[in-house]
């Protein structure tokens, strides 16, 4: 997404990504259907 | 017990909520809206969830601490949601065990895991009328 949108690649960078509500690993398979979310930083400071 | 509301937390209530007789030592941490941050004046701070992670990341936290310290008899947390004025409790941590030392060291853990792994944001709200999302430093 980050070379398609650059403006915004620094941004995803600093994100987890969530497949179903769970944290998911570089390379994981996204499900049909599956809820997706991006999570930046979370206030308490750490990675998700 | 884990639970997000927007209502002002009972930290009282909450603290009862986990006494027990078999209990000599309950711990409560609270969390509350600091009116400095640096040299930066806070007015209020915004807080956000991603609500159904958010409360099974707070199930995880429970579940964490209580096979770490299988004497918990009771533990509760509850974050608070919306805008918080200074000096408002925004999350709570209530333990108790039969002895103190389980209750800290389990209190301690559940706040600090909570911070790491719930996804919970917030917005400093300044006293020069801007505003902005926290964004942690050294966190990528």
């Amino acid at each position: 997404m980050g070379e398609k949108w650059p403006g915004v690649r620094d941004f995803f960078a600093r994100c987890a990504v969530a497949i179903n509500e769970e944290i998911a690993q570089e390379g994981a398979v996204v499900p049909a259907s599956a809820e997706v979310a991006l999570l930046p930083p979370v206030s308490g400071g750490a990675v998700l | 017990m884990i639970r997000l509301t927007s209502d002002p937390i009972d930290y009282h209530a909450l603290t009862e909520q986990v006494r027990r007789p078999n209990c000599g030592g309950v711990v409560l941490f609270l969390g509350t809206v600091r009116d400095l941050t640096g040299e930066q004046v806070t007015v209020a701070l915004d807080y956000e969830a991603y609500a159904g992670m958010a409360e099974k990341k707070l199930a995880q936290v429970e579940q964490e601490a209580r096979e770490r310290w299988p004497v918990v008899a009771e533990i509760a947390l509850v974050h608070r949601l919306g805008h918080l004025e200074v000096g408002e409790v925004s999350v709570a941590v209530a333990v108790s065990c039969p002895h103190r030392a389980q209750a800290f060291e389990a209190c301690r853990y559940a706040i600090d895991r909570l911070k790491e792994i719930v996804p919970i944001w917030k917005k400093e709200n300044w006293s020069d009328g801007k505003s902005e999302w926290v964004h942690p430093q050294g966190a990528e």
